[in-house]
Formats: structure tokens, sequence, C-alpha cells
């Protein structure tokens, strides 16, 4: 008993090691190499805490060379755009200036169901609104609205609002992140003039999110476990 | 690029790892297979002081192996060598007809064991 718990230990470290080693793109959107690769690795963890025969060394050893592999190949393809194209493919265009592309479609093995799910998860519902789509490497479709079924953007409406980083987390459960402080340009001169306004300690905000102009957002941590906004 | 780099290195030391095992279960299962012969070629020619050396000194060379072997072969085929040994002494003491034949199956697994960790065509299909 004690040696499965210590191989799925070891295990379980292995396994984070090897998914950090793919890196961040990997944990997003999967490239089918990728998707194969994720799937593998978790199929050869399973032989190995399943069957106490086989070798701990034997077990780790495909999932790192897997995933080293990978990571080799994701460099080869990002400097030989040709390897890219026979490894990932290439994304195909659907749907151009409204009208579908059949030849695409059968090609893609895209049937007309596939196509009409695909826009619905794009929240598009009629065929007339599309004016672009193309089908990704990984399977997914990414739809271009015609303007006029188009959601305005402030630039249509003249409306010119001045860019801004979005707010980071500078308090985290009653714990002060001194570099997203410092990201934001905010002092810790200006976090006490607030927390002084507010009447309240560090230790008593569960969340406190601000951005560079000096907005910010509290949610007080209450001690009978509701967390108020502020 | 340092994903890149830790990458090569985790592959170099996997195949300088498989080389370095493959190099020792060859080396030491050919001692081991030395041995066995030894021991049959002793009890062939009536000398069963002699064959009871050997099959001591298989024992100890087997015992050394074992804890290496572990981590790079499989537990269930190790144990059927242990098995084969196990059954192996009793026999050269009874002087027992089915020796030959144990001592036999025990050199092919050892043979075989010794072969599996090559990466020949048929290995890896």
């Amino acid at each position: 008993m004690n040696i499965v718990l210590i191989r799925s230990a070891i295990l379980y470290i292995t396994v984070i090691f090897a998914v950090r080693l793919m890196g961040k793109r990997q944990l997003g959107e999967l490239q089918p190499s990728e998707l194969v690769i994720t799937i593998l690795v978790s199929n050869i963890a399973t032989l190995v805490l399943e069957d106490l025969n086989i070798p701990l060394a034997v077990g780790i050893a495909p999932v790192l060379s897997l995933v080293c592999f990978e990571v080799i190949m994701s460099w080869v393809t990002l400097k030989f755009p040709k390897v890219r194209c026979i490894v990932s493919g290439r994304p195909k265009i659907i749907i151009s200036d409204g009208k579908i592309d059949r030849e695409v479609m059968n090609s893609l093995r895209y049937s007309v169901d596939d196509l009409m799910t695909s826009l619905r998860g794009n929240d598009i519902f009629s065929l007339e609104e599309v004016q672009y789509a193309i089908v990704e490497t990984t399977g997914s479709l990414s739809v271009m609205k015609k303007p006029a079924y188009d959601t305005p953007a402030r630039s249509d409406l003249n409306l010119n609002p001045k860019a801004v980083d979005p707010p980071q987390v500078i308090i985290s459960d009653g714990r002060l992140l001194e570099k997203s402080l410092e990201t934001m340009n905010l002092t810790k001169y200006w976090l006490d003039r607030i927390l002084k306004k507010k009447q309240i300690k560090i230790q008593d905000i569960f969340i406190m999110t601000a951005d560079k102009t000096g907005s910010y957002y509290i949610v007080e941590n209450n001690l009978k476990g509701k967390e108020k906004p502020r | 690029m340092k994903r890149v780099i830790i990458s090569l290195c985790i592959l170099s030391a996997m195949i300088g790892m498989g080389i370095f095992f493959n190099i020792k279960v060859s080396s030491e299962c050919k001692k081991l297979i030395g041995l066995v012969e030894l021991t049959q070629q002793s009890m062939d020619s009536g000398n069963k002081e002699e064959a009871i050396k050997y099959i001591g000194d298989f024992k100890s060379e087997w015992d050394s192996f074992y804890n290496i072997a572990l981590c790079i072969v499989r537990g269930d085929k190790l144990s059927e060598i242990d098995n084969c040994y196990i059954r192996i002494v009793p026999l050269i003491e009874s002087n027992n007809d089915e020796l030959s034949a144990e001592l036999s199956e025990l050199k092919n697994m050892l043979i075989r064991t010794r072969e599996s960790e090559f990466p020949t065509i048929l290995n890896i299909l």
C-alpha cells in the first residue's frame, strides 16, 4: 500500500513537471499533436500506477521523453513554417464574403450540422450574419460577423475612451502583493491612505483590486465567512 | 528556448542512462549465463561440489544484480528467474534428472532478459 502511495506521489510530481515543461501554451487551445501527447501522458502514468511490476523509471521515461519531443517539435515548428504546416496543418477558410466554400467543407469532412453547431458555439444562429469563418488547426471555428449584425465598438460611435490596463489583485486573502502594487505604479502610502479612510486593515481584506488610475475595489473578509464588497 | 534546452538535457540523460543500463544488464547476464554453463558442465562431469560452488557464486552475483535490475526490468520476469534458481539447488543436491532442464530454462530466461533490453527492430516492434 505504501509503495503505491509513494509511486503515486512521484508520478504526480513527474506529470506536473511534464505539463509545466510543455508550457502554458499547451494548457489552452491544443493542437492535434499536443492533445495526443496530453492523453498519452495520462494513460502511461495510469499504467505505472496500476501495475507494480513495471519499474518506475520505465514508466517515467516515456512520459518525459514524449513531453521533451513535443517541446522540441514546438520549437522546430516555430523556426520552420513548412514543418508547422506538415505537423499542425493550416487554417482553412470555410466562409468568405458571406459565401460557403463547399470544396473546403468536403476536404475537412465538415458537415452542415458541424458548421451550424460551431456557429451556435459562437452565438450565431443565422448563416446570413456570417461574413467570414475560418476553421483553425485546433478544429475550432473563428467567425467574423457582417458589420450589420456585429456589436458596435466605441470607435463606431466616435467615442475615444482612454485605454487602461485591467485592474490587478493587490491584496489576496489578507496578504499584500507588493509586486502587483509596483506593477500598477501605486505606492504603499496610497494604499495606507485608502485603508485608513475605509477604517480597515490588510488582514481584514479578502480581495482588493486596483488599476493604474487608482480606482480600487475591496471585498472584505467577514469573519463569519461571507465576503462583503466595499 | 530554456524549455528546449531542458528537454534536450533530459533526453540526453535518459539516452545515457539507457546505454548504461543496457551495458550493465548485458554484462551481468553474460556473467550469470557463464556460471549456469559452468554448473551444467560440473554436473555433467560428476563434480557435485564444484556445481554447488558455482551455483553459490550465481546466487551472490544474482543478488547484487537483482537490486539494479529492479529499476529497469519487470518484477515478474525477475521473480521467474528467482523461482527457477530456487528449484535448482535441491535438484543439484539430490542429483535429479530434471536439473539439466531447469538449468537450460534458467539460461534461456537470462538470455531473453539480456536480449529484451537491447533496442533491436524486433524488440521495438
